[in-house]
C-alpha cells in the first residue's frame, strides 16, 4: 500500500505581484518500506516538494494545488488538528542544515522528547527512557551525556544524528530526509546513508530522499525521480536510469558526477622549474579565552608541512572540514603570520580563488573595477590599457564582454566563480591557491570551471594548490595529491599512485566515501 | 561560575576606570576648592592652612585612593553650598529615584513583551502594522514632552493627579506611589515602544531560522513553537536592550522630576551644576555610572543563565 | 540605486518639509522672534499668528523657525563630531585590531556606562553652558557608540572573502579600509547617523529643556516646551507646537533610518 502518494501538484508562491511556480504537475507514489530519490539541481524545486509532502507549506503566499495523500488522508485539505496529529505520529523530516534546524537553547532531550510530549500521554520517565532507546538506535555513543547537552556542543555528525532519532522517535512510517549530508564531511556522509539503510531495513520506514548528489542517492534508493526547474523529467529504478538514461537532461546530470576519470592533458616538462618550496612548516592559532594577566596560549594546527610545486603543475590537497587546508593556503599566501619553518616561491603574485565566490567579490563595485584592481595597486598601465587588460582576460575565462558593467550579484554563480579566476589571473601569477573553488556549484557547472581550470593551465602555465573536500576532483585534476587530516599531511603521492596503491587507513577510508571501486 | 569571576573582575575594572575619569574631570576644572569655600577675601595663610586640611597638597594619585576610599567607606564629601554631608543628602532623596526607575522599568517590561510576541505572530498582517505604526511616533516623542502632554490630559483636563502635588515617602507611601505613577509612565512610554520595536524584530528573525520550520514538523501549534521555542532566544539579544532601558530610566528620572516638580536625586544634581557645587555633582554622577555598571554585570550574567552557548574555556 | 521602501519616502517627505520650514528660519521669519508685543501676550492662534504668541506677546510660529534652527545646528554638529571620531576609531580598531583596539574599546566601555545625558551633564558641569558646549559634551558621548557600531563591521568585513582578495590584489590597508569597504558599510552607517542624529535632536532639546543647553533670549525648541509648561493651563497650545516640530522631525529621520534596513533585506 502507498504511503505517501501525490497527485498533480502545483506549487506557486505570491509572494511578489507576479506568482512564481516553483513545482508543477508533479507525481509520485512511494509504497511503505520504500526508498525513493527525489534529485535535481538547486532550484529545480525538490525541496518545496517535500516541504510540501511534510504539511510545512500551508501558509498565506504560498498556492497548493493537487493531492498529497499520507497513508490515505489529504495534507492540504486536513484540519491543522489532522494535520498535527500526522506529523507528530506518521512523518519524521530531517533537514540539510543540522545546527540550525536545532533549537540552541534547548537540551537534546528535551528537542528528541519533543513529538512524545506533544502527542502522546507517556510520563517524563517513559518520554526519557524513550528518547534514550533513539539515541542509541542512531549508534550515539554516550547517549547519556549527549541527552543533557545542548547542540552546539556537538559535532555536525552528531547533530544530524541527533536530529534523525528525533524524526524516528514515533516510529513514523514516512522519513521525510532533505538534502541530509550536504552539510557533513564525506567519511560522515557514508556513515549518515549506513544509518539511514538500516533504520529503513529494522523499522521499514519509508525514505523520501532529496539531494543534488545523484551518487548518493543511487547508493541509497531503489527507484529515483529527476526534477528540473519544478517538473519531473524522468523516473524509474535507480540502475537503470544510470545505465541508460532516456532523457538528455538525465544524461547531462549522471555525466556531470565527478568519477575517478583523469583529464587528458600534455605531461609536465621535466625540467619545469620550482615555483613554490614549502619545508617544516608549522602554523598557530591563538588559544580562545585567555585571561586579563595570562599570555594567551597558543595551539599548533599545522604540523611540519613539506612539500613543493614545479611550474605548470596541479596539486591536490584533500582533507575534510577543520583539517588546516584553508590555513595552510592563507599561510602561503601570506594573510596568515603566525608560523615557523620556511615557505619560499619565486612566484611574484600569489593569488587565490575563494570557495564563496559570492562574497569574494566587492558587493559594492563592477565586475570591470574589480578585475581592474590589481592592475591599479602593482602596475603603471593607463585607464585604456587596463580595459583592454579586462576584455582579453573575459575572453579568457570565456565571459561576454557585455557582463563587465554588471555587480556581482547580478551574475549566476558559475559565472562569478569564473570572474574571480578571472581577478586572480589579472597579474599573471605563477601561482594559484584554489580553494574548493567548486564545491558550492552544481554538479553541470562545477564540470566546465574545471574544465576552464585546466586549458587555463595549458595555455598560462600557471601552478595550481587545488584544495578539495572531495578526492574524484582531485583526481581528474592534479598531478599530485596530499592527503590531510588533522593538521599534518599523512599521504603525498601522484595522483594515479594514491588511487590505485593508497598507503594510510585515512586515504583509503576517504576512496571509499568516494565511492572508488576497491 | 568561572564566567561570572571573569565578569565580576571585568566590573571592577571599569568600576575602576570609571571613579578615576571622574575624578579627573574633575580635578581638571580650574578653580580652587578652598578658596571657593572660604570666598575670595581670605588671607594666604587661611587658604594655605585649608588646603593642607582638604588635602589638595598631596599628589593627585593619593588624593584619588583616598578619595575612593572614602567614598567605599560612604563619606561622599561635604556640599559646598550648603556645608552638610552630601552622604546624608542623597540617602534622602535615593527612595524616590529608586520608586520612580523601579516603577517605569517595570511598566516597560509589562507593555512591551505582550505588545513584542503579539506583533511578531502577526507580522505583516493589519494588527502589527498598526503596532508599529504607533511605536514609530512614540518612539519620537521627547520624555520631557510626554511628560508635559501627560500633565496636560491627565492633571489639567482629566484631573486625574494634582501637578506639582508630591507627597514624599515618609509622609503617606501608598500617595507617594499614586503620584509617581505618572511620571513613570511619561519616562516608560517611549522606552516600552522602542523595546517592542527591539523585541518584534528580535522575534521575527527567530521564527525565519530553521528550528522554528523542524518544530512544525514535529506538530507544534503555532503558540507553541512561540513560547516554547523562539520566545527565549528573541529574548537573548534583547536582555542587552533592557539593561539599557533600565539605565536610561535612570537618567530620565533626572527630566522627570522637573517635569513634574519632585525633589528627587535629579533635582539636587542640576541644581549643582548650576551652582557648581562639585562634591554632589561629583557624588552623584559617579553613583548613577556604578548603577549602569552593576546593571551590566546583571545582564551578562543573565546572559549566561538563559544562553548555554556562552562559555569560559 | 536600489529601490527604497515606502516607509523610507514617508520618512523623507517628513523630514524634508520640516527642514525645508527650519532653513527658511535661517533668512526669513514671519515677526522678529525676540520682538514682544504686550497687547499679543498669550493669543490663541489667529491668522496674523498661525501658532499664537508666547507669554510676552512673541509670534510663537517665527520663534519655533528661529529656535528650530539652532536645534538642528547643534544635532548636525553632534552627529559630525560624534561620527567622524567614531568612523575613525572604529575603522581602525575593528580593522586591525591588537593593543590599540583593546585599550580603545576598554575605553569606549568606560564612556558608555554613562547614559548620553549624564555624559552630557558632565561635560557641561565641566565647560559650562551653551551651544558649543553641548555639540561637544554630546558628540563626546556619541562617538563610543557610533565606533562599536563601525568597529563591528569592519570586524566581520576584515575576514571576508572580498577583503583578502583585496589585499591579494596588493591595495594598501587605507585603500582597503575606505575604498573596498566602506561602501559596502553604507546602509548600516546611514541608518547609524539618522539614529545619531535624532537622538542629538532629542538630548539638544532636554538639555534646553533643563535650562542647561541653548541659553536665552535665543529659542531653542526645548526652552520654549519649559517656558510653555507654565502657562499649560491657559495656553496649551504653547506646548503644542514645538513639541509637534520635534516629534514630525525625529519621526521623520526614524522612519527614513527604518525604511533603508528594511529595504536592506
Amino acid at each position: 500500500m502507498a504511503i505517501l502518494e501525490i497527485r498533480n501538484l502545483n506549487i506557486t508562491f505570491s509572494d511578489k505581484k507576479k506568482p512564481h511556480r516553483v513545482v508543477e504537475n508533479l507525481n509520485l507514489t512511494l509504497e511503505e518500506g520504500d526508498r525513493l530519490g527525489l534529485v535535481g539541481e538547486s532550484g529545480s524545486g525538490k525541496t518545496m516538494s517535500a516541504l510540501a509532502a511534510a504539511g510545512l507549506l500551508r501558509q498565506k503566499n504560498v498556492r497548493l494545488e493537487g493531492e498529497i495523500l499520507l497513508d490515505g488522508q489529504n495534507i492540504l485539505t486536513c484540519t491543522p488538528q489532522e494535520l498535527r496529529r500526522l506529523q507528530g505520529s506518521r512523518i519524521g523530516m530531517i533537514f540539510q542544515e543540522p545546527m540550525t534546524s536545532l533549537n540552541p537553547t534547548r537540551t537534546i532531550g528535551w528537542q528528541v522528547e519533543e513529538t512524545l510530549r506533544l502527542h502522546t500521554s507517556l510520563t517524563s520517565e517513559e518520554r526519557r527512557k524513550r528518547a534514550m532507546e533513539a539515541l542509541r538506535d542512531v549508534e550515539l555513543e554516550d547517549a547519556e551525556r549527549i541527552y543533557n547537552a545542548y547542540p552546539h556542543a556537538l559535532s555536525g555528525g552528531q547533530r544530524q544524528r541527533v536530529m534523525i532519532a528525533a524524526a524516528m522517535i514515533s516510529r513514523p512510517k514516512l522519513l521525510l530526509a532533505d538534502e541530509p549530508t550536504t552539510a557533513l564531511d564525506v567519511t560522515v556522509q557514508q556513515q549518515m546513508m549506513e544509518l539511514l539503510r538500516k533504520l529503513n531495513e529494522t523499522y521499514g520506514t519509508a525514505i523520501l530522499f532529496i539531494s543534488h548528489d545523484l551518487a548518493l542517492v543511487r547508493s541509497l534508493c531503489s527507484r529515483m525521480l529527476v526534477l528540473q526547474d519544478g517538473k519531473a523529467v524522468e523516473e524509474g529504478a535507480s540502475e537503470k536510469l544510470f545505465t541508460a538514461p532516456e532523457q538528455l537532461y538525465t544524461r547531462e546530470l549522471i555525466e556531470a558526477v565527478p568519477k575517478f576519470e583523469r583529464i587528458e592533458r600534455a605531461p609536465l616538462k621535466a625540467d619545469a622549474a620550482e615555483v613554490l618550496c614549502v619545508s617544516d612548516l608549522c602554523a598557530f592559532y591563538p588559544k580562545e579565552g585567555g585571561g586579563f594577566f595570562r599570555k594567551k596560549e597558543k595551539k599548533e594546527v599545522l604540523h611540519h608541512i613539506s612539500f613543493r610545486i614545479r611550474q605548470g603543475e596541479i596539486i591536490g590537497l584533500v582533507g575534510e572540514s577543520g583539517c588546516g587546508k584553508s590555513t595552510l593556503a592563507r599561510t602561503l599566501l601570506g594573510l596568515h603570520r603566525d608560523y615557523t619553518g620556511t615557505v619560499s616561491h619565486t612566484a611574484k603574485h600569489p593569488q587565490m580563488v575563494f570557495q564563496d565566490a559570492g562574497s569574494a567579490l566587492n558587493p559594492s563595485r563592477t565586475v570591470e573595477w574589480i578585475l581592474e584592481e590589481p592592475l591599479r595597486n602593482c602596475t603603471d598601465l593607463t585607464a585604456q590599457q587596463r580595459r583592454e587588460c579586462v576584455r582579453e582576460m573575459l575572453w579568457l575565462v570565456k565571459l561576454d564582454e557585455s557582463l563587465q558593467k554588471r555587480y556581482p550579484q547580478q551574475l549566476s554563480g558559475g559565472q562569478r566563480q569564473r570572474v574571480c579566476i578571472a581577478a586572480a589571473l589579472m597579474l599573471h601569477p605563477e601561482f594559484l591557491i584554489a580553494d574548493e573553488p567548486v564545491s558550492a556549484l552544481d554538479v553541470t557547472v562545477q564540470k566546465q570551471i574545471l574544465a576552464l581550470m585546466q586549458e587555463i593551465v595549458q595555455e598560462t602555465g600557471v601552478s595550481i594548490l587545488l584544495i578539495s573536500h572531495d578526492l574524484r576532483v582531485v583526481y581528474q585534476m592534479c598531478d599530485r595529491v596530499l592527503v590531510m587530516k588533522d593538521g599534518a599531511i599523512v599521504e603525498a603521492a601522484d595522483a594515479e599512485e594514491i588511487y590505485k596503491n593508497p598507503q594510510h587507513p585515512y586515504t583509503k577510508e576517504l576512496l571509499r566515501s568516494a565511492g572508488a571501486d576497491m | 561560575m568561572k564566567y561570572a569571576g571573569k565578569k565580576l573582575l571585568s566590573m571592577l575594572v571599569t568600576l575602576l576606570a570609571v571613579s578615576f575619569l571622574v575624578f579627573l574631570a574633575f580635578d581638571l576644572i580650574p578653580g580652587d576648592p578652598a578658596l571657593a569655600q572660604l570666598g575670595t577675601n581670605a588671607t594666604p595663610e587661611r587658604l594655605e592652612s585649608l588646603r593642607e586640611e582638604m588635602g589638595l597638597n598631596e599628589p593627585f594619585l593619593v588624593r584619588y585612593f583616598k578619595w575612593i576610599g572614602a567614598f567605599c567607606t560612604g563619606d561622599l564629601g561635604t556640599s559646598y553650598s550648603y556645608h552638610i554631608s552630601v552622604g546624608d543628602m542623597i540617602s534622602e532623596k535615593l527612595p524616590i529615584s529608586i520608586c520612580m526607575t523601579l516603577m517605569a522599568f517595570a511598566m516597560v517590561l509589562l507593555i512591551s513583551i505582550p505588545l513584542g510576541i503579539l506583533s511578531a505572530k502577526h507580522e505583516g498582517g493589519r494588527l502589527d502594522t498598526i503596532i508599529c505604526t504607533l511605536n514609530q511616533v512614540l518612539m519620537s516623542v521627547p520624555p520631557f514632552f510626554s511628560g508635559i502632554l501627560i500633565t496636560l490630559l491627565f492633571g489639567i483636563i482629566l484631573k486625574w493627579f494634582t501637578p506639582g502635588g508630591f507627597v514624599s515617602y515618609d509622609e503617606n507611601f501608598g500617595a507617594f506611589l499614586g503620584y509617581l505613577f505618572f511620571p513613570a509612565l511619561s519616562i516608560a512610554i517611549p522606552k516600552a515602544a522602542m523595546s517592542v520595536k527591539m523585541l518584534r524584530s528580535a522575534l521575527v528573525t527567530e521564527l525565519e531560522k530553521d528550528y522554528p520550520r523542524t518544530a512544525y514538523s514535529r506538530g507544534n501549534t503555532p503558540n507553541q513553537v512561540m513560547y516554547s521555542h523562539v520566545l527565549k532566544n528573541g529574548l537573548i539579544p534583547v536582555l542587552t536592550f533592557f539593561g539599557m532601558a533600565l539605565t536610561d530610566i535612570l537618567t530620565g528620572s533626572i527630566i522627570a522630576e522637573q517635569v513634574f516638580a519632585i525633589p528627587g536625586l535629579g533635582r539636587i544634581l542640576l541644581t549643582s551644576i548650576m551652582n557648581r557645587d562639585y562634591p554632589v555633582v561629583q557624588a552623584i554622577i559617579l553613583l548613577m555610572a556604578f548603577v549602569v555598571i552593576v546593571v551590566n554585570f546583571l545582564v551578562d550574567l543573565l546572559y549566561q543563565k538563559l544562553d548555554p552557548r556562552i562559555t569560559v574555556e | 540605486m536600489k529601490k527604497q521602501s515606502v516607509t523610507f519616502w514617508i520618512g523623507a517627505g517628513l523630514a524634508g518639509v520640516i527642514l525645508l520650514f527650519l532653513v527658511i528660519g535661517c533668512f526669513w521669519t514671519p515677526y522678529d522672534p525676540e520682538a514682544m508685543d504686550a497687547s499679543m501676550k498669550l493669543a490663541a492662534p489667529s491668522l496674523a499668528h498661525p501658532m499664537g504668541c508666547d507669554p510676552f506677546g512673541r509670534d510663537v510660529l517665527s520663534r519655533i523657525m528661529d529656535g528650530g534652527t539652532i536645534t538642528l545646528l547643534v544635532a548636525a554638529g553632534t552627529v559630525l563630531l560624534g561620527a567622524g571620531l567614531g568612523i575613525l576609531i572604529g575603522a581602525v580598531t575593528g580593522y586591525f585590531g591588537g593593543i590599540a583596539d583593546t585599550i580603545f574599546m576598554r575605553i569606549a566601555d568606560a564612556l558608555l556606562a554613562f547614559p548620553s545625558v549624564l555624559l552630557a551633564l558632565v561635560v557641561i558641569a565641566l565647560l559650562g553652558t551653551g551651544e558649543v558646549n553641548v555639540v561637544l559634551s554630546l558628540g563626546i558621548s556619541f562617538a563610543p557608540s557610533f565606533a562599536r557600531v563601525v568597529r563591528g563591521e569592519f570586524l566581520r568585513s576584515r575576514s571576508l572573502g572580498y577583503v583578502q582578495a583585496a589585499r591579494l590584489a596588493g591595495a594598501s590597508p587605507v585603500r582597503i579600509l575606505f575604498v573596498h569597504i566602506l561602501p559596502n558599510i553604507r546602509p548600516v552607517l546611514i541608518s547609524a547617523l539618522l539614529i545619531g542624529f535624532n537622538n542629538a535632536v532629542l538630548s539638544e532639546a532636554a538639555l534646553s529643556y533643563l535650562g542647561i543647553g541653548v541659553q536665552p533670549p535665543k529659542a531653542s525648541l526645548g526652552s520654549m516646551l519649559a517656558e510653555s509648561q507654565t502657562y499649560l493651563f491657559a495656553a496649551p497650545s504653547l506646548c503644542i507646537f514645538p513639541g509637534a516640530v520635534l516629534i514630525l522631525l525625529v519621526l521623520g529621520f526614524g522612519l527614513m533610518g527604518d525604511g533603508l534596513r528594511t529595504g536592506r533585506k
